[in-house]
C-alpha cells in the first residue's frame, strides 16, 4: 500500500499531500492539517459531525476516502469566519442558543451553510429536510431550526 | 476506524476498469459514492485488496433518453438522478424514492443510483464491528457455517435494503452489465440472485455501468412506500412499489414488488395477469395486501430491528397502501 | 421572568463557550494532540461470561512499535465501585470476565494501525460459562452465579416501608395492581469516550476526558494508581453530552493512566461508538409492579411498589440507581402509606448507571395506571393528579421537606395552554392527548459531600477571573458560573474569565450529576462575588465617602445609589486595593442542608436534597392504526426551575428533554440483544431523534422562587425529560384507548397491542409481576 500524492484546497489554501489509499477524509483534515473542527461522532456516516463541504456539496468525512477529494475545494468549520468576523451562520448559532455540547455544531452548520448558499430562503420544511441527516442530543433541534431559520432573513447583498 | 490495507485505482475508461477488475477478480471493490462500502470495509466484513473508484468515469455519469428507454449512467449521483428533468417527467416514483434514502447530506451527492441498487444486503448480525463479530463467531457470509438469524438457513438471508431496488424492478428496469466478454443486458429483476452471500448477478470481472428503464407508450400511474422508525438516516423496516397502466378505466398492466424483506426484492407476479381487466377496489387492494403476505412470509426472518411477524404484516400494508395510491393517482 | 433588580441574571444571554464550539476551536479530548503521544486501545472480552485461563502478550511487546501492554497483572487486581461495599468492577479483568466488552488488556503504540495490529497479536484463552441475561432468569435458583459474593445475582436491595400500607388498602375503594416493563436505553451523547493521560517524570499524572465530575475522578484513580491526590490532575476539556453517562469511574481512565506511566509517553484512547454503548454504561431495563389503592375521589391512599433492575455485570451507582425511581415519585405525589422493594440484579449484560429519564418502568407504570384509576374512577387525568400532587411545605414520605414547588402550577399550565380537557373530552379517531408529571433532586446527600467553593480574583483592569470546581457537560455551567458573578460584580461578561474543573488549581466540588452544579456551584460563586464586592465596597466607600450598603456594582463601576455619573471605575478599586495591601479575593463556599446520615440501603430518611424540581408535560400525538407508527404534533411543557438564570439555555434543557425523554425516549429508543450481545450499539440501528421527527415544543417556565437557590434558581431540564416520556405513553393510549406497559412504544408493539386487544381498563400486556425476594438467611 504505497502513497499518493493528492491535491486539494481546503479553506482557500492549497495543499499537496501524501496519503495512504484507505485514509479517510477525516483521518487527513484532523490528523495532518489540525482541523479538529471536523468532529467524528460515528464514523459510520450517521451523527454528521464530520460533515465538510466539497465543492460546495456537505459530504461526511468520515465515508470519503481522500483519493475522492483529490482536485476538489474542502470547506470546513475553520474556514467559515473570514477577516476575524464569524459567518451569520456562527452568530445566529450563538445568539439563539442552538449550542449546548457543540459536537454536532460544526456539522450542523456546515450542512445549513450549503443548504442557504443553494437556496437563500428556505422553508422549514426545506431546513429540516437538509438537517435531517445531522444529530444532536442536546437541544431537542428547536433553536437550531431557529438559529437557521432567522439567517435566511439576511439580504444577502448587505451581507453579514 | 481505521480502513483495512489496500491498493487504490482510478481507472479512465471503462476498459481499463474492466482490465483491473478482472486481474484482481473478487478481491477487487468498486467504490462509487462509497456510502455503503466505506462502512462495511470499517467493519471487515469485507476486506479487498484492490478499490477501484469510479469517480474518473464521467461516462458512468450520463442521463439520456436512448429510444424507448431512459437510460442512466450506473454512477450517476443520486441527486443528479433525482434532480433530472426526464426523471421527474416519466419516473416520479423513482425520485420519491431517491428522496428516502439515508439523508440528503450522505447520500444524496456521494451516492450513486449503481450504487444503491448495490447496496449490501444488511444483517444485524453481519452489519457489526469486527470485534462484534468475534464473539458471535463466522456467519454463512462471513465464512461460517451457520446463518446467525436463522439456523437452518442454507444461505444467507440478509435484507435487500435499498429504495430503489423494488422501483428499478417494477419498471421493468434493464440493467448493463460490462466485463471481460463484453456488454450483457440483464433484468433487474433477475440482477438480485436470493442469495445474501452473492446478492447481485454480477461476475467477479464485471461492472454495473447503466439502468436503462423503458418508457411506457400510456401513462403510467405509479407509488412507493416506506416503513420506517426515523424519516431519515434509517434503512426501510419495508418497502414497496406500484406501477401500473390503464386502458379505459381498467387497470392493463400491474406490478407491484415487496423488498427489504429479504436479500432480494419479491415480485408479485400472480397479480400481474390477476389484475389485468379489473377496476380498482378495495377487494382488490385487500387481494394486493394478503399477497404480499403470503410472498414474504417464508422468506422474513428475525434479523432486523423489527420483528419476523410486524415485517410480514407490514409487507402486506406497504402493498396495500402503494396499490391503492398508485390505482387512485391522477395518472402521468 | 425579568426581574427589575437584575441586570444580567435572568436574561437570554449568549452562552460563552458559544463562540469556540461554532468556530471549531473548542477541543474536546479526542482532539489534544501532545508531542510523543502514543495510541492506547483496549482489548475487551468477546463473550458474555467466561474465565479466563492464560493471557500471552508476549507477541504484542515484541511488536515494532509498541510501547506497552498491561493486563490484570499490572493492577494488583484493583476494583472500583462508587461505594466501599459495591467494589466489584476489577479495572482490568484478571480470572473472570462478565460482559461482552470488558476489559482485558491494552496496548500503547506509534499509531493506531500498529495498536490494532498488537491487539490481534494478544491471546487469550477462555473458558465460556453459561450466562444469564434478564432479572427473572438471573435470580432463579440454580443460575449461572456472576459474582460469587451474590448469590441469586442480587447485586442490591433497597426496602422503604412508610406508613402502615396493609391497614390503607383497607380502606381504598379502588385497587389495581399492574405490571410494567422497559429495556434498557442509551445516552448517545454526540461525543465519543475518550481519554488522554500525561505522566510526567516528577510522578504527577495529567488526565483529560469527558466527565461529570473532575475531583471525583481524581480521587478514584489515586487510590487505584496509589499516587498521590495531589499528583493526580484532571484537567478541564470541552464535553460532549453527559446525560448521566459520565458520572461513574471507567477503567479506561485508569488504563490510559496506567498505559502512559508504563510508556512514559503521552497516551490517547478513543473509543468507537460501540465502545462507548457497551464499555461506559447504559440505561438499566427494570420491571415494576405497582399495587396503588385511591378513595372515592381519587386520592392515592397506599402504593406497594417492586422494581427489578436490570444492572448488567457490576454494581456502578447501583444503590442510587435502585432508589431514585421510587424518590422522584415520592416527590411528585402525596403518600402516606407506601412500600417499595427495589432490587437491582447482576446480569452478564453492559454495566447500567443513571440516565436521564432513569427508570422508565417505574416513571411510565405510576402515570399510566394513575390514568386507568382515573377511567374507573370517572374523572379525568388533570384532576387526578392535581389531587395527588405535591405542594410546598410538604414533606415527602421519607422526610425530605418539600420548600418551594411549583408542580400545581406546571400542571395548570400545560393543561390550559394545551387546551387538555377539550381535547380531552372530544377526541378526534386515533389522536391522542397525555400527560406526565415528575420531579427531580437538585443533589444526593453523597454527591454533595464537601460542597462546592469558589474564589474569585482581580486584574488590574478591573476584569476578574472566576475559580470553580464545576464541570460543564454541555448544558451551560460555564455560562451560569460567568453570568451570576457578573450580576454580583457588576462587570460584563465579556471581561470575566472562568477557570473550571481543573483539580490542580479549582477547589472541590460535587460534580455536575444529582442535578447540583446551579444550586451548589451557582451559590458558591454568589458567595464568592459576594464575598469580593463586600471588600470592593470597603475601599470604595473610603473613596466615596459613602456607606458601603449604599453602594452599588453595575457597568465595572462603583457608585451611591442613583449617582451612576459619580461612580468609580473597578480598575481603580482594584489598583488602590494592591497599593494598600488590602488585595480582592473572594471566596464562597456553599454545602446544601442535607441529612448526611441518610444512606441508600441501610437508612433511606431524612433530607434528602435540599431542594427539587417539578415539571409537567402534556404531549398530543396521532397514530397510524395500521403500522404502529407515531407522530407527536405537540408537546406543552412546564417546569418549576426555582428561576430561569437564562431562560434561553432553560428552554434549550426543556426542548431537548422532550427529545430524548418523549421523542426518543419513548418512540425509538431501546436496545436489542441476542444473547447477552446487543444488536444495536451504533448510532445507525440505535434511533435517537432527527430534527424532522421532531413536535412542535411550547416551553412554559415556572418559577417558584426556592430559598436557598441562587436567586431561587433549582434545576433546568430533568423533570421534563421524565414527565415527556410520561405524556408521550399516556398520549399514544389515549389515542388508542389502551394502557401500554412495555416501553418503549415502538410502531411494532403499539400494532401489536391494537392487533390483540383487551376489553376493560387492563395493561395491554401480561407481563410477569415482580416480587418481593425472600433471602435464605
Amino acid at each position: 500500500m504505497k502513497k499518493l500524492l493528492i491535491t486539494m484546497t481546503v479553506n482557500d489554501e492549497q495543499f499537496d499531500l501524501m496519503v495512504r489509499p484507505n485514509e479517510t477524509l477525516t483521518e487527513t483534515l484532523r490528523e495532518r492539517l489540525g482541523l479538529t473542527g471536523v468532529k467524528e461522532g460515528c464514523a459510520e456516516g450517521v451523527c454528521g459531525a464530520c460533515a465538510v463541504l466539497m465543492d460546495q456539496h456537505p459530504v461526511r468525512a468520515c465515508l470519503t476516502l481522500s483519493m475522492e477529494a483529490d482536485g476538489t475545494s474542502i470547506t470546513t468549520i475553520e474556514g467559515l469566519a473570514s477577516d476575524g468576523k464569524l459567518h451569520h451562520l456562527q452568530e445566529s448559532f450563538i445568539n439563539h442558543g442552538a449550542v449546548q455540547c457543540g459536537f454536532c455544531t460544526p456539522g450542523m452548520i456546515m450542512v445549513s451553510k450549503a443548504l442557504l448558499d443553494e437556496k437563500p430562503s428556505p422553508t422549514d420544511d426545506e431546513i429540516k429536510e437538509a438537517l435531517s441527516g445531522n444529530l444532536c442530543r442536546c437541544t431537542g433541534y428547536k433553536k437550531i431550526l431557529e438559529a437557521v431559520r432567522s439567517t435566511t432573513q439576511i439580504d444577502p447583498k448587505k451581507g453579514a | 476506524m481505521r480502513l483495512p490495507a489496500f491498493d487504490y485505482y482510478s481507472p479512465t475508461s471503462i476498459e481499463n476498469a474492466i482490465q483491473i477488475k478482472n486481474e484482481f477478480g473478487g478481491s477487487a471493490v468498486i467504490l462509487a459514492g462509497g456510502t455503503d462500502l466505506i462502512v462495511n470495509l470499517k467493519n471487515r466484513v469485507i476486506a479487498p485488496s484492490v478499490v477501484i473508484s469510479l469517480k474518473n468515469l464521467r461516462e458512468l455519469r450520463k442521463i439520456d433518453l436512448a429510444g424507448d428507454s431512459l437510460v442512466i449512467g450506473a454512477g450517476a449521483s443520486l441527486s443528479q438522478v433525482a434532480c433530472n428533468e426526464n426523471v421527474q417527467r416519466h419516473f416520479p416514483i423513482l425520485v420519491d424514492a431517491i428522496k428516502h434514502i439515508g439523508a440528503p447530506s450522505i447520500q444524496r451527492h456521494r451516492g450513486s443510483i449503481g450504487g444503491n441498487l448495490c447496496l449490501n444486503p444488511r444483517c444485524l448480525f453481519y452489519n457489526q464491528s469486527f470485534f462484534w463479530r468475534k464473539g458471535k463467531g463466522s456467519c454463512l457470509r462471513t465464512g461460517g457455517k451457520t446463518c446467525l438469524a436463522l439456523e437452518k438457513a442454507e444461505s444467507c438471508q440478509a435484507i435487500c435494503s435499498a429504495d430503489t431496488a423494488p422501483v428499478i424492478v417494477a419498471l421493468s428496469g434493464q440493467l448493463t452489465i460490462v466485463g471481460r466478454a463484453g456488454s450483457r443486458s440483464c433484468s433487474a429483476q433477475e440482477f438480485f440472485t436470493g442469495k445474501g452471500e452473492t446478492p447481485f448477478n454480477l461476475g467477479p470481472d464485471e461492472i454495473l455501468t447503466e439502468i436503462r428503464i423503458p418508457i411506457p407508450w400510456a401513462p403510467i400511474s405509479s407509488s412507493y412506500k416506506r416503513l420506517s422508525y426515523r424519516s431519515a438516516i434509517d434503512f426501510p423496516v419495508i418497502n414497496a412499489a406500484c406501477v401500473a397502466t390503464f386502458e379505459q378505466e381498467k387497470i392493463f398492466r400491474f406490478r407491484l414488488v415487496v423488498s427489504a424483506a429479504g436479500p432480494a426484492p419479491i415480485t408479485l407476479k400472480d397479480l400481474e395477469s390477476t389484475f389485468i381487466g379489473r377496476e380498482p377496489s378495495q377487494e382488490l387492494f385487500s387481494e394486493a395486501e394478503q399477497a404480499a403476505v403470503r410472498a414474504v412470509e417464508g422468506i422474513v426472518v428475525d434479523n432486523s430491528i423489527a420483528s419476523k411477524q410486524y415485517r410480514v404484516k407490514m409487507a402486506g400494508v406497504m402493498a396495500r397502501r402503494v396499490t391503492q395510491s398508485a390505482l387512485t393517482a391522477s395518472r402521468r | 421572568m425579568a426581574n427589575p433588580d437584575y441586570h444580567l441574571i435572568g436574561k437570554s444571554l449568549p452562552r460563552i463557550d458559544s463562540a469556540p464550539k461554532v468556530s471549531g476551536e473548542a477541543l474536546f479530548t479526542g482532539d489534544l494532540n501532545l508531542p510523543r503521544m502514543l495510541v492506547g486501545k483496549i482489548l475487551r472480552s468477546p463473550y458474555t461470561h467466561a474465565l479466563i485461563k492464560t493471557i500471552d502478550i508476549s507477541k504484542a511487546k515484541a511488536l515494532k512499535g509498541v510501547h506497552a501492554v498491561i493486563t490484570g497483572q499490572d493492577t494488583a487486581g484493583e476494583k472500583w465501585g462508587v461505594f466501599k461495599y459495591t467494589r466489584d468492577q476489577q479495572l482490568l479483568c484478571v480470572d473472570k470476565v462478565r460482559y461482552v466488552g470488558d476489559e482485558v488488556a491494552a496496548v500503547a503504540a506509534v499509531d493506531e494501525e500498529t495498536a490494532d495490529e498488537a491487539l490481534d497479536l494478544i491471546s487469550v484463552e477462555y473458558e465460556e460459562l453459561p450466562g444469564v441475561f434478564d432479572c427473572f432468569s438471573a435470580i432463579a435458583p440454580g443460575a449461572p452465579v456472576i459474582h460469587d459474593s451474590h448469590p441469586r445475582n442480587i447485586n442490591v436491595a433497597v426496602k422503604i416501608e412508610v406508613g402502615d400500607v396493609e391497614e390503607a388498602f383497607k380502606k381504598c375503594s379502588i385497587i389495581r395492581e399492574d405490571t410494567f416493563a422497559a429495556d434498557e436505553d442509551s445516552y448517545f451523547m454526540m461525543e465519543p469516550y475518550a481519554v488522554v493521560a500525561n505522566y510526567r517524570s516528577d510522578g504527577s499524572i495529567e488526565i483529560w476526558m469527558p466527565n461529570a465530575s473532575p475531583h471525583t475522578k481524581a480521587k478514584a484513580l489515586s487510590n487505584a494508581l496509589r499516587i498521590p491526590l495531589t499528583k493526580v490532575i484532571a484537567r478541564k476539556i470541552t464535553i460532549g453530552g453527559a446525560f448521566g453517562g459520565r458520572s461513574d469511574v471507567f477503567p479506561a481512565e485508569f488504563i490510559t493512566c496506567l498505559l502512559s506511566i508504563k510508556s512514559k509517553r503521552p497516551v490517547k484512547v478513543v473509543y468507537t461508538r460501540e465502545e462507548n454503548s457497551i464499555a461506559t454504561r447504559m440505561g438499566h431495563a427494570m420491571t415494576t409492579t405497582i399495587k396503588t389503592g385511591v378513595d372515592k375521589e381519587g386520592r392515592v391512599l397506599a402504593r406497594d411498589i417492586v422494581s427489578y433492575l436490570d444492572g448488567g455485570a457490576y454494581s456502578s451507582t447501583g444503590p442510587i440507581a435502585t432508589s431514585v425511581p421510587f424518590l422522584c415519585h415520592e416527590q411528585t405525589y402525596r403518600l402516606e402509606n407506601v412500600r417499595f422493594h427495589g432490587y437491582r440484579i447482576y446480569t452478564n449484560k453492559p454495566v447500567r448507571g443513571m440516565i436521564r429519564i432513569h427508570g422508565r418502568s417505574f416513571a411510565c407504570g405510576i402515570d399510566t395506571q394513575l390514568d386507568m384509576i382515573a377511567q374507573e374512577l370517572g374523572i379525568d387525568p388533570i384532576t387526578i393528579r392535581l389531587k395527588n400532587a405535591r405542594r410546598p411545605g410538604e414533606t415527602t414520605a421519607t422526610g425530605s421537606y418539600v420548600s418551594s414547588c411549583g408542580l400545581v402550577e406546571c400542571i395548570e399550565k400545560t393543561a390550559a395552554k394545551s387546551d387538555f380537557i377539550n381535547k380531552f373530552n372530544n377526541k378526534k379517531p386515533f389522536h391522542g392527548i397525555g400527560i406526565g408529571i415528575n420531579s427531580v433532586q437538585t443533589g444526593f446527600p453523597l454527591g454533595i459531600r464537601g460542597g462546592s467553593q469558589a474564589l474569585i480574583k482581580f486584574h488590574e483592569d478591573g476584569g476578574a477571573t472566576v475559580i470553580s470546581g464545576v464541570v460543564d457537560n454541555g448544558q451551560g455551567n460555564d455560562n451560569m458560573l460567568v453570568q451570576i458573578a457578573a450580576e454580583e460584580l457588576g462587570i460584563p461578561v465579556e471581561e470575566i474569565r472562568l477557570i473550571s474543573a481543573d483539580t490542580e488549581i479549582t477547589p472541590t466540588d460535587a460534580g455536575s450529576y444529582s442535578m447540583i452544579s446551579t444550586f451548589g456551584g451557582g451559590n458558591a460563586v454568589k458567595r464568592a462575588a459576594a464575598d469580593a464586592r463586600r471588600q470592593i465596597f470597603e475601599i470604595a466607600s473610603e473613596l466615596l465617602e459613602a456607606d458601603p450598603e449604599d453602594l452599588v456594582a453595575k457597568d465595572k463601576k462603583i457608585f451611591v445609589r442613583g449617582a451612576p455619573h459619580a461612580g468609580i471605575p473597578m480598575e481603580k478599586i482594584i489598583r488602590k486595593s494592591l497599593l494598600i495591601g488590602r488585595p480582592i479575593m473572594g471566596t464562597g463556599s456553599f454545602s446544601p442542608e442535607v441529612d448526611q446520615r441518610r444512606e441508600w440501603v441501610s437508612n433511606p430518611r431524612g433530607q434528602l436534597s435540599q431542594a427539587f424540581s417539578f415539571g409537567a408535560t402534556v404531549a398530543e400525538v396521532e397514530v397510524d392504526p395500521e403500522t404502529g407508527t407515531v407522530k407527536a404534533h405537540n408537546v406543552t411543557c412546564a417546569q418549576d426551575c426555582g428561576f430561569a438564570l437564562n431562560p434561553m439555555v432553560v428552554e434549550g434543557q426543556f426542548q431537548g428533554g422532550v427529545a430524548m425523554g418523549g421523542q426518543g425516549g419513548m418512540l425509538t429508543e431501546a436496545h436489542h440483544w441476542s444473547q447477552g450481545h446487543v444488536l444495536n450499539p451504533t448510532m445507525l440501528e440505535y434511533k435517537i431523534p432527527i430534527i424532522k421527527d421532531m413536535p412542535n415544543i411550547e416551553t412554559i417556565i415556572v418559577e417558584s422562587i426556592d430559598p436557598v437557590g441562587p436567586y431561587g434558581a433549582k434545576e433546568a431540564g430533568m423533570s421534563i425529560a421524565m414527565s415527556a416520556a410520561q405524556a408521550y405513553a399516556n398520549a399514544i393510549g389515549n389515542a388508542l384507548g389502551i394502557y401500554f406497559n412495555r416501553f418503549p412504544l415502538t410502531p411494532e408493539r403499539i400494532f401489536d397491542a391494537i392487533e390483540n386487544r383487551k376489553s376493560g381498563i387492563e395493561t395491554a400486556w401480561d407481563l410477569e409481576p415482580a416480587r418481593v425476594i425472600e433471602f435464605d438467611k
